[in-house]
């Protein structure tokens, strides 16, 4: 019955001739030769006698002639069935289980397990009861009739005295006809079972497939992960094993469950440890198989047995190791799944580090363009901009006709636009647009780039984006928002009715369901009307805006605009009423300051001074530091002012600074304290600059000694500011001391950086401006800090540094006045490095913008002439040269330099002595000119040239 | 488990009613010349053998090589992956810490010691550890004392000697040739120490991403990773990540700090 065990499972071929074995194993007498055809035509099972068909039966199994024992085993039943004798019921018993084994050879496994179980069922005393049941369990098996293989197996297991070998196999059939039912439950307890019993490597790698299998549908992720590392080596590795993990991830993915099919996904070893395995194994088979030593301790039989047998698994192994190698992908689609798991979970660091290391190694594998995009999308997600911009731009520089590519450039869009980058963001726009023109997100793109240019103040390329959209995508869902941005671009371009036309049109259409932007649209049609001077319509449509919309954050401004509104109809009393409303209402403090200062407008106009004064008093009480303290004090001082009370006006001004200076932060109070210098300097209040000075004097001294060094600094300031000489340079030693800067208000600071370039300082200089910079985000000052930073990198060589700042300068100021200074030093700093090309460019800068003509202009026709000079183009110097006497005689500093540096032009030209003259004369005709260091030189060098004259 | 547990304990058992001569030890000599001793009999600088033969100079030894009834370097190995790291520390000290006496020759001590190491630290034996530590940065072999290093950088960060970790961090030769995982560990943990969340997870995500079957360094990097979720305030991932500690290492300290993240988070979440 031994043989039993050798059955491989699914396998006829298999099962054949181990069959044979099984026979084999039948006592001697039931051997025999076989029989011919002629005596099988001589023999008729009907009439023979018992003992004749039980002799034919064995010899023709013997013989392995089945077919034909079929008849006599039929008969041999008929015969038997209901004899009570002990050697009929023997007989009865060999007959029914060979018949079964007869069929189950021929393969009709239906009538084999048919006669096993008959077998079974009538003997189960019989030796071979075991064999019978796991013989029709079997072919049940075969037939793949679980729940029947399931009843048969469960009743063999009852018996408890069953050999463990018998029980290995039982409990083998039990546990896959269970697993082959789905009762993933069930089948548990008989896999644990068999995987703690079986010996067989085959049998534990199969029953370990399918105890993960069970694990994975049952969501029992608890004994998953607790088996698993007790799992051997070569079940771990097993195909099946890793494939059912794969699967149950799917599995687990599809619902959504992205946590439980991640941790499936990765326990999935990679094809590599699969093949290293597999080879390994094969090796392994190859090293232990031995040539046959006949007299060793290995039968010959045992030897061909497990020959047999290593050869089937190094079959079956060569197979695994076939499916695996031919899964090229296997490994890269692994990862794609666990990084899209990660990246569903939201964990994006570990989606991208997979998605970069699929496309870095796999750089021409199809699926290396969706892991790109995947590691974009990634950090895009984890709003990493940097690292997310530069996988979009790889991505859009390599795979410029990919399939992501209109996701790519519109998400790069958005990103650049985040950071408040918005040139990059258009750049980008109009990049996407021409690598993909039918752009599946052209509508979205065009859209953005009107938006973008509306933020650049370019609103009329703002509304031909704009009205492209909206003539071309009337579905698209940017319509509305490009409706709204375009009437908003109307309003902003001052082409009011426009603006009106386009905001009645948007909120009066029937296309939106709900208009999105309707509240502030409404606000905005009545700043429209306002600006297009419709003041009924915009009064109208403000008071119904209020009435509509009570909780809009642009309330409070549509009351100050009513405020505005009535006051223009000099209807004072109302307009004085709905800025105190519009107060009332203010969410902001802009909200709050506006209301408030067109109020005292008002009541300047009604000359109700005292009424200003309470009104600042009280904004200054409930808003402190909060609050617009410069114009505040502004409009106390004003008003005291108005009343000739300039005591109680500078009471006011010192009692804000005194009690507002010391936070060092607060940039306002050098509003108030400039309003103080320039009462000082102004006609108006002469009489009280010993006033003015005591009383500075007099809270300096309170500083000091409530030690309150921001303040302290503050009074120093502003004395510095109103001294001269020998006294201004106390205070300034006092102030310029690098220990000071941190406690330094933003005019002291400024103070400091001057004094410090001065000095040469520069330490000094930096720490001003860098403590500068960091704390006043807005300042009028901030210029002056930034152009004596400038001068000391000019001074102390760092040239680059200078550039750099230069432009900083040049982008946060624009072309107002006092960035042209800065510019002109941009020119300087050239020329000292002798790069005069680019030196001559910057001054051309500073010539032709208007806003910057003035003292600047022949300074830089001056450095110009100069640089002209060192390139050895004489005639240009000479022109530029001329230029500034001709046109800026006015700026002597320049004009008397410039005569000189002609008449040097001159004399390397060559031939123009007559010129040379006539220039000196010229020179000497301007007065101012004449008196400078310059012109008595000149004086000198006339003489010498024509010295009667001269003398004359 | 509990089986393996049960094995491993009459292992000990029997090791210790017989502690003595669980070892053979293959001696080569500079001239090439091998043999083998149940037991190293030095005194002074002589090796004197089992037999009568005489005895040979201690200088003169090229190599020994340990052998060990009861243990070897694939069993570690598998006993380390598993988690039976006490029963693990506890078969090295029976068995190797009778010989560590003489990791001063040179011996395979080090691979033993190692793992070791790696035990003592896991089970939180600081003594075992420091002197590990101690024997391991004596030897010949750069990865060896590479190794030593690393765990006392793990050791110092647990003690939060930060700038001490940093400092000896420094002094590993090839970190990435000890463990890769475990190098990318350290340096997020100690980026998040440093309060550089993003350089932390730079790092951690490798371990997450490229190591998540390395039984020593998964579970770490991935409480690390939740520990960044908390101190950025992403509650709800750092409550993803305990759920995977709780479910990916069932039974294991690595489950009971999942439980304690998700408590704080859903606490500090309101439920």
């Amino acid at each position: 019955m031994g043989a039993l065990l050798r059955f491989r499972r699914k396998s006829a071929a298999c099962i054949l001739p181990l069959l044979a074995l099984l026979v084999a194993g039948q006592p001697p007498s039931a051997q025999g030769r076989g029989l011919t055809q002629a005596q099988l035509a001589r023999l008729d099972p009907k009439s023979e006698a018992t003992s004749v068909l039980l002799e034919s039966v064995k010899d023709l199994l013997k013989n392995e002639q089945l077919e034909e024992a079929v008849p006599f085993l039929h008969e041999l039943l008929v015969r038997l069935e209901g004899d009570a004798e002990r050697k009929a019921r023997q007989t009865l018993a060999f007959s029914t289980y060979q018949l079964g084994d007869v069929y189950m050879k021929l393969g009709e496994y239906q009538l084999g397990a048919k006669y096993f179980v008959q077998f079974a069922d009538a003997f189960p005393r019989d030796p071979s009861y075991p064999s019978g049941r796991i013989l029709a369990a079997q072919c049940l098996t075969l037939l793949q009739h679980w729940p029947q293989v399931e009843g048969q197996m469960t009743e063999l297991l009852s018996d408890r005295i069953l050999k463990d070998e018998l029980k290995v196999k039982a409990t083998q059939l039990l546990a896959e006809s269970r697993y082959q039912q789905q009762k993933w439950a069930e089948a548990v307890p008989p896999l644990i079972t068999l995987f703690r019993m079986a010996k067989e490597t085959t049998i534990r790698s199969g029953m370990a497939v399918m105890l993960v299998t069970c694990y994975v549908r049952q969501n029992e992720f608890d004994n998953l992960f607790k088996f698993l590392p007790h799992c051997d080596e070569r079940a771990r590795h097993d195909v099946g094993l890793n494939v059912a993990l794969l699967e149950g991830g799917d599995a687990h993915y599809n619902r959504g469950e992205y946590q439980k099919a991640l941790l499936l996904y990765r326990l999935v070893l990679l094809r590599k440890d699969l093949i290293v395995h597999y080879e390994g194994r094969l090796q392994e088979i190859k090293d232990t198989t031995q040539p046959f030593v006949a007299g060793g301790s290995v039968s010959l039989t045992d030897y061909k047995e497990n020959l047999h047998k290593q050869q089937r698994l190094y079959v079956r192994l060569e197979q695994h190791l076939e499916v695996v190698r031919a899964f090229q992908d296997y490994d890269m689609d692994v990862g794609l799944r666990i990084a899209q798991c990660y990246a569903d979970l939201e964990r994006n660091w570990p989606a991208h580090a997979i998605y970069q290391r699929i496309y870095t190694e796999n750089p021409a594998h199809s699926l290396a363009e969706q892991a790109r995009f995947s590691a974009f999308s990634a950090m895009l997600d984890e709003r990493e901009w940097a690292p997310a911009i530069a996988e979009g731009y790889e991505y859009a520089d390599l795979l410029p006709q990919g399939e992501f590519i209109d996701d790519v450039t519109l998400n790069l869009m958005r990103v650049h636009m985040e950071q408040n980058k918005f040139e990059l963001a258009y750049g980008m726009g109009t990049k996407g647009l021409e690598l993909s023109p039918v752009h599946k997100y052209i509508d979205q793109v065009k859209y953005l780039m009107g938006y973008i240019r509306f933020t650049q103040f370019d609103y009329n390329e703002s509304i031909e984006l704009f009205s492209e959209v909206l003539q071309r995508w009337p579905d698209s869902r940017y319509f509305e928002s490009a409706e709204y941005w375009r009437s908003m671009t109307w309003l902003f371009l001052g082409r009011f009715e426009e603006a009106v036309a386009a905001f009645q049109s948007y909120l009066s259409s029937t296309k939106y369901d709900v208009h999105t932007y309707r509240e502030d649209a409404s606000y905005r049609l009545g700043i429209a009307q306002y600006g297009a001077e419709q003041f009924a319509e915009s009064e109208a449509t403000f008071r119904d805006f209020v009435a509509q919309s009570p909780d809009s954050t642009l309330v409070s401004e549509a009351y100050a605009m009513l405020g505005d509104l009535r006051a223009a109809e000099g209807d004072l009393l109302v307009a004085i009423d709905f800025y105190r409303v519009a107060r009332e209402k203010a969410r902001t403090m802009a909200q709050v300051n506006y209301p408030l200062f067109q109020s005292a407008k008002v009541l300047e106009l009604e000359k109700k001074y005292t009424e200003i004064i309470e009104m600042m008093s009280d904004y200054l009480q409930a808003w402190g530091a909060k609050g617009d303290l410069a114009n505040a004090a502004n409009w106390k001082g004003k008003s005291y002012k108005a009343i000739d009370e300039y005591p109680r006006a500078l009471a006011a001004y010192f009692s804000i600074v005194d009690e507002f200076g010391g936070q060092a932060e607060l940039a306002g109070l050098d509003a108030i304290l400039n309003e103080i210098i320039a009462d000082y300097d102004g006609a108006d209040w002469v009489a009280y600059r010993g006033v003015i000075t005591d009383t500075l004097n007099e809270h300096l001294g309170q500083a000091v000694k409530g030690h309150n060094k921001t303040l302290e600094l503050r009074y120093q300031t502003l004395f510095a500011q109103l001294t001269e000489g020998a006294e201004r340079q106390v205070y300034v030693d006092a102030i310029v001391q690098s220990r000071h800067v941190p406690a330094a208000g933003s005019r002291t600071l400024v103070l400091m950086a001057q004094e410090g370039v001065q000095q040469e300082n520069f330490e000094i200089v930096h720490e001003a401006y860098d403590r500068f910079m960091s704390t006043f985000a807005v300042s009028a000052n901030m210029l002056y800090v930034m152009n004596a930073n400038l001068d000391a990198f000019v001074k102390e060589g760092r040239y680059e540094d200078a550039l750099a700042l230069s432009e900083d300068i040049l982008l946060k100021f624009g072309y107002s006045r006092s960035a042209g200074w800065a510019r002109k030093r941009r020119g300087d700093i050239y020329r000292a490095q002798e790069k005069y090309e680019l030196a001559v460019e910057a001054y051309k800068e500073v010539l032709s913008i208007r806003e910057w003509r003035g003292p600047l202009t022949p300074e830089a026709l001056f450095y110009t002439g100069l640089c002209k000079l060192e390139l050895n183009e004489i005639e240009e110097a000479f022109a530029y040269f001329q230029r500034i006497y001709v046109l800026y005689e006015g700026y002597t500093d320049w004009a008397a330099p410039a005569y000189v540096r002609s008449i040097e032009c001159l004399k390397l030209l060559g031939g123009h002595s007559e010129d040379i003259i006539k220039t000196y004369q010229e020179m000497l005709a301007n007065e101012q000119v004449a008196a400078t260091p310059e012109g008595q030189q000149a004086r000198e060098w006339l003489r010498t040239l024509l010295p009667e004259e001269a003398m004359r | 488990m509990s089986l393996a547990k049960s094995i491993l304990a009459v292992l000990v058992l029997s090791v210790g009613l017989s502690a003595r001569a669980q070892y053979a030890a293959k001696v080569t000599l500079n001239t090439g010349h091998s043999f083998v001793v149940k037991q190293l009999n030095i005194q002074g600088d002589r090796l004197y053998p089992e037999s009568d033969q005489a005895s040979t100079s201690v200088a003169s030894i090229r190599d020994v090589e340990f052998r060990f009834a009861g243990i070897n370097l694939k069993l570690c190995e598998t006993m380390f992956s598993s988690g039976d790291r006490k029963s693990l520390e506890s078969l090295l000290a029976q068995y190797v810490g009778p010989v560590v006496q003489y990791s001063y020759l040179p011996t395979n001590l080090g691979d033993y010691l190692v793992w070791q190491l790696r035990a003592q630290y896991w089970n939180n034996n600081r003594s075992g550890l420091a002197k590990s530590i101690g024997l391991l940065r004596k030897m010949d072999a750069a990865s060896q004392r590479d190794a030593a290093n690393l765990y006392y950088v793990l050791a110092l960060m647990d003690r939060g000697r930060l700038d001490d970790a940093k400092t000896v961090f420094t002094m590993v030769l090839k970190p990435d040739a000890v463990s890769v995982p475990m190098t990318e560990y350290i340096r997020g943990r100690l980026a998040v120490e440093g309060g550089d969340y993003r350089q932390a997870m730079q790092h951690v995500s490798k371990v997450i991403a490229f190591h998540s079957r390395d039984p020593e360094w998964m579970p770490p990097a991935t409480a690390l990773e939740a520990r960044v979720y908390q101190e950025t305030g992403q509650l709800q991932k750092a409550e993803t990540v305990a759920n995977e500690l709780m479910i990916a290492y069932p039974g294991t300290r690595w489950s009971a700090l999942g439980e304690q993240i998700k408590k704080k988070t859903t606490g500090t979440r309101g439920g």
